[in-house]
């Protein structure tokens, strides 16, 4: 059997900040472990033995020690203790840990592991310098834009549906890198402007305190602010009073005037985007208090930010950790943050899907627009109470014997109602997996497909990308056999080799799911035959074997690799970014963090207080 | 040399009645005076199955292909086109219109045409799908700018057809409209030119897009009002889009409307290319890995998804299989529909079908494999007398060349579209 150890690194650097140490040393910086949830650490390093060097009682506070030696071999023991309890150690893993050190700085990996030989989360990167995000400018999603007016004019006024659709990029609404204005863009923003504009003249006693043109400065004070999402500066208003006055004045009256400056300001780029720019300190660029505002509020509550936050930037108050953390806690505390984390997980697990998802009508007379409308809000409304009904973690998501959702999702599943929870059938189905909305979205219309199951679970879980399919392979795919199982039909194009090496992987997964029928339902029997669901997947680096959803479910729940996958989705949600190379620092990052407490709210609070939130690289 | 903006300054307002004579870019000016050509491009979803499409040796048409038998003479097809491009689905919508499958080089045909065609026209290209934008995802786009950034395809019928005839306006107040948009227009053009400068080289690109945008649209603001036809009427088929809608899926992208849309928007592009709204158009049924379902009003009642049944197992003559070829033959019916549509139409003394080149295509071959050998396309018109029709034959031939075969039909001398490494030259046999 194949093994593959993800190597657990621990990162000694060379302290850079020292000024010119003597050259004939070598330097080391040894840094603690985010990941791991211990109270002190211990470290010894040898030289033939002898021992040379030794810290028994490093508190986890400190964040960093330096070491400068004689170049030469050493050997590296360290240890991670919880009170008393040595968790995790470098003599875990079973490896020697003997490393040649050379003059001047030197960078050493030392794998670290816990009591069962599994490997501790170590970022590959050197975190404090390594984890910024790019600079950039981010045009609004269509959602956004639509929250974002509805914030402004204090009621429901639709727009969305005027403007362009944003097509999912690598499974992103929000990819920074696709969305752009091209001219059917321009058009219908454009449209929009002029209508919001319309709208705010009818409605001008709201947003006027006059209503005769005298008091255009006291709306930019007010909701011009709101609208440019900041402060205005005194060369935005003069140029925005000076728009207002030519525009009243050709166009003949005030009213014109007014409507035209609310439709200038909505066009306006100003609108269009939020700058995430900064201003380089030190090597970095650091986010101005606007650009935080709005990058807290687009992340929380995914629309502009609102009066308090604008405030507190123009007192330049959120660079300020507490201020910052208070502000974050203040938006979780709403249900606009509800409505914000329920699309985070409607755009992760792809739970659209389902509303478009059509079953056979003879097999499952239920299945109509109202029943798929119910098990798409079943996810989110599950997450979103584990989130914030009960501050759950991570295992939650995928071991809990109840969701909630409506009466028919209840009978659907032959479950217990209990207020607006379902408890499931003992031992059939547990967490997100057992959802609706995830087994029949990737299945079709009156089968299983253990190959879109497969892929998803791989994909969406456990961030295990598989390459595209071969080039316009030639191979011909099985005839449907009216009397095999939908596992025998599939499993029969794995044993074509030029398949075989994404299939025993895809399917190995999807065969999992057997015990689900194309609708979701528990299925004991497929086509006369008894359902074999048997699985297997590679789950942090081991070959796992499992029988069906409820046993998968439960080794999910405790893997690392889905804890890892879950920050990940969460940071390229939260930034619009593929999780490519360059965020892999960031990414891991928070994933250091997240895996010290796997708490599902704490994860944002994680990702605001990272200096990643108010930095940019350059 | 006068320009024709310049020209039509000149005359004043009774420029409005003139037909538009087409774009004068240097590439059109041997143009004018003669007949304005148009393209048209269609797109419809999961590829095909070969032996119910192509005609066989008698020339009798597939059973997929059989509503367009009519239309046997004044059209072409070869068997035999390959796509030179790789992956599935995605790959092949990537490429059916770009000629390439270089991501950050990918210009497609229909907003090349429009690019060149386009100089005076309301709008350069005019993109309508019909749900299109209905559970796609951007790597299934298949109509990119000259910025490699994929087209919007617009799928609201009303929508498309208010932004293209408007409201009707007297001329002064359309004017009026004219001057207070473009205030608001030059306004954010100063805006962003301010950004532009804070920005430095951060998000170039991005901001230059944004600029070609604003100034697209203020030509288009400059060319509103001037239609050569009397302002059409929007028939909604019965069905009611409402104004402020938020529900999912919206009234235009609801599966059981997909024929009426079609019906709404085939009629759309018929009027703009009357109309001279556009010279260039692309018409998009769906998108890779299509989700509809043909159980619409005037569909097959087949109510097994389409990408679901387009994996028909093998066997084309099975069950999935006979349902596959009634989805496709309910596409190529709209497609004939089109067409009777815009051989009732004329510009001048001129028929507007022998205006046009079309071409039809989809992302991949055999819809079981995934293939992109014998792409199930064709093309129609004349293209004013420069294609050459009725051409039916056997040959292993790159895409590319197709797609310079219509380039080069609409009087653009090219040696290539798309990506040169994968086929130069045009295919003599349509060219007259």
């Amino acid at each position: 059997m194949m093994r593959i150890i993800a190597l657990s690194i621990l990162f000694l650097f060379a302290s850079c900040n020292k000024r010119s140490p003597s050259s004939d040393l070598s330097t080391l910086t040894i840094r603690g472990i985010e990941s791991l949830d211990y109270t002190s650490s211990a470290i010894q390093v040898r030289s033939k033995d002898k021992l040379v060097f030794e810290n028994k009682n490093i508190p986890r506070t400190q964040e960093s020690i330096d070491l400068s030696l004689m170049p030469g071999n050493y050997n590296f023991r360290l240890d991670y203790k919880k009170d008393t309890d040595i968790i995790a150690s470098s003599t875990f893993c079973g490896k020697a840990t003997n490393f040649e050190l050379v003059a001047g700085p030197n960078v050493v990996q030392v794998d670290i592991c816990k009591k069962d030989g599994s490997p501790v989360f170590q970022p590959s990167c050197d975190i404090e310098k390594e984890s910024l995000g790019q600079r950039s400018l981010r045009r609004l999603t269509r959602l956004e834009i639509q929250n974002s007016v509805d914030a402004i004019l204090g009621s429901n006024f639709d727009v969305m549906s005027q403007l362009p659709a944003d097509t999912k990029d690598e499974g992103l609404d929000n990819s920074v890198e696709s969305l752009v204005v091209t001219t059917e863009h321009a058009k219908a923003y454009l449209d929009m402007a002029k209508s919001i504009s319309e709208k705010m003249l009818e409605r001008s006693q709201s947003f006027l305190t006059c209503q005769d043109g005298s008091c255009m400065d006291k709306f930019l004070d007010d909701y011009g602010s709101l609208i440019w999402r900041k402060k205005l500066s005194s060369e935005e208003k003069s140029s925005l009073l000076a728009y207002y006055q030519k525009e009243a004045q050709s166009q003949g009256t005030w009213q014109e005037g007014f409507s035209s400056l609310v439709a200038a300001m909505f066009f306006a780029p100003e609108f269009t985007y939020r700058a995430e720019i900064g201003e380089v300190l030190g090597g970095v660029a650091k986010l101005n208090d606007d650009e935080i505002a709005s990058g807290l509020s687009f992340l929380l509550w995914g629309r502009g930010p609102d009066r308090e936050l604008i405030d507190l930037a123009s007192q330049g108050k959120l660079q300020d950790e507490d201020i910052l953390r208070e502000q974050a806690e203040r938006l979780l505390g709403t249900d606009l943050a509800k409505g914000q984390l329920g699309h985070f997980v409607d755009v992760w697990l792809e739970t659209e899907k389902i509303l478009a998802s059509n079953k056979d009508q003879s097999k499952w007379p239920g299945f109509d627009e109202t029943f798929k409308k119910d098990l798409y809000n079943e996810t989110k409304d599950f997450y979103n109470h584990l989130t914030f009904d009960t501050d759950a973690n991570f295992e939650s998501l995928y071991l809990s014997d109840y969701s909630i959702a409506t009466s028919r999702v209840a009978n659907f599943y032959g479950g217990a109602m209990s207020q607006n929870k379902v408890f499931y059938p003992e031992g059939e189905r547990r967490g997100i997996l057992g959802h609706g909305s995830i087994l029949a979205s990737h299945s079709n219309f009156d089968s299983t497909n253990p190959i879109h199951r497969g892929v998803f679970f791989l994909e969406k879980i456990l961030c295990d990308g598989l390459p595209p399919p071969p080039d316009s392979l030639d191979v011909q795919p099985p005839p449907r056999d009216p009397d095999a199982t939908s596992r025998e039909r599939f499993a029969a194009h794995t044993d074509n080799p030029a398949c075989a090496a994404c299939h025993i992987k895809i399917d190995g997964a999807g065969f999992g799911f057997e015990n689900f029928d194309s609708a979701g339902k528990i299925q004991l029997i497929d086509n006369g035959s008894i359902v074999d669901s048997k699985g297997s997947i590679p789950l942090d680096g081991v070959k796992r074997e499992f029988d069906g959803v409820y046993e998968l479910s439960g080794i999910v729940a405790k893997s690392q690799q889905a804890r890892l996958c879950f920050a990940k989705n969460v940071y390229k949600q939260s930034y619009g970014v593929y999780g490519n190379k360059e965020d892999q620092c960031a990414i891991e990052s928070l994933q250091s963090k997240f895996l010290s407490h796997e708490n599902l709210k704490m994860i944002w609070l994680d990702l605001v207080l990272d200096k990643a939130f108010r930095q940019r690289r350059l | 040399m006068i320009s024709r903006r310049k020209l039509f300054q000149n005359l004043g307002g009774s420029a409005l009645l003139y037909p538009l004579m087409g774009a004068l870019n240097e590439t059109q000016v041997f143009a004018q005076g003669a007949m304005q050509k148009r393209a048209l491009f269609l797109y419809y979803p999961n590829g095909n199955i070969a032996n119910a499409f192509f005609p066989n040796s008698a020339g009798q048409f597939g059973s997929i292909s059989s509503p367009l038998q009519e239309f046997r003479d004044e059209m072409s097809i070869i068997k035999g086109i390959y796509y030179q491009t790789t992956g599935s689905h995605e790959g092949g919508a990537q490429f059916c219109l770009t000629g390439s499958n270089v991501a950050n080089d990918r210009y497609s045909i229909d907003n090349y045409l429009g690019d060149q065609l386009g100089a005076n026209s309301l709008t350069k290209t005019l993109r309508l799908g019909v749900g299109t934008n209905f559970q796609n995802g951007a790597d299934k786009a298949i109509s990119y700018l000259q910025s490699s950034v994929a087209a919007v395809i617009e799928d609201h019928p009303r929508k498309a057809f208010y932004s293209i005839f408007g409201a009707n306006m007297n001329p002064v107040e359309l004017e009026q409209v004219k001057s207070a948009d473009k205030s608001i227009l030059d306004f954010s053009l100063d805006r962003l030119n301010k950004l532009n400068q804070s920005l430095g080289s951060i998000e170039k690109e991005k901001l230059d897009n944004h600029l070609t945008a604003l100034r697209e649209l203020e030509q288009r603001i400059d060319n509103k009002g001037q239609l050569t036809c009397e302002n059409p009427v929007f028939n909604s088929r019965g069905v009611n889009f409402p104004e402020n809608e938020t529900s999912y899926p919206p009234t235009h992208q609801l599966n059981a409307l997909y024929g009426r849309v079609s019906d709404m928007m085939t009629d759309i592009m018929v009027e703009a290319m009357h109309c001279g709204v556009t010279n260039v158009g692309l018409l998009q049924w769906s998108h890779a890995v299509s989700p509809t379902r043909f159980d619409f009003t005037g569909g097959p009642n087949i109510s097994r998804g389409h990408h679901d049944m387009s994996h028909y197992g093998g066997d084309e003559n099975g069950e999935i299989a006979l349902e596959f070829k009634q989805s496709q033959q309910w596409h190529m019916n709209e497609m004939a529909k089109l067409f009777t549509k815009l051989k009732g139409r004329q510009v001048g003394d001129q028929s507007l079908w022998n205006s046009m080149a079309i071409l039809a295509s989809t992302e991949i071959g055999d819809s079981n494999l995934h293939d992109f050998k014998d792409i199930c396309c064709f093309v129609a018109g004349n293209a004013g007398g420069a294609l050459k029709q009725g051409q039916y034959f056997n040959r292993r031939t790159s895409y590319n060349q197709l797609l310079t075969t219509v380039v080069n039909a609409m009087g653009i001398a090219k040696d290539s579209y798309g990506d040169p490494s994968l086929g130069t030259g045009s295919i003599r046999e349509l060219l007259t």
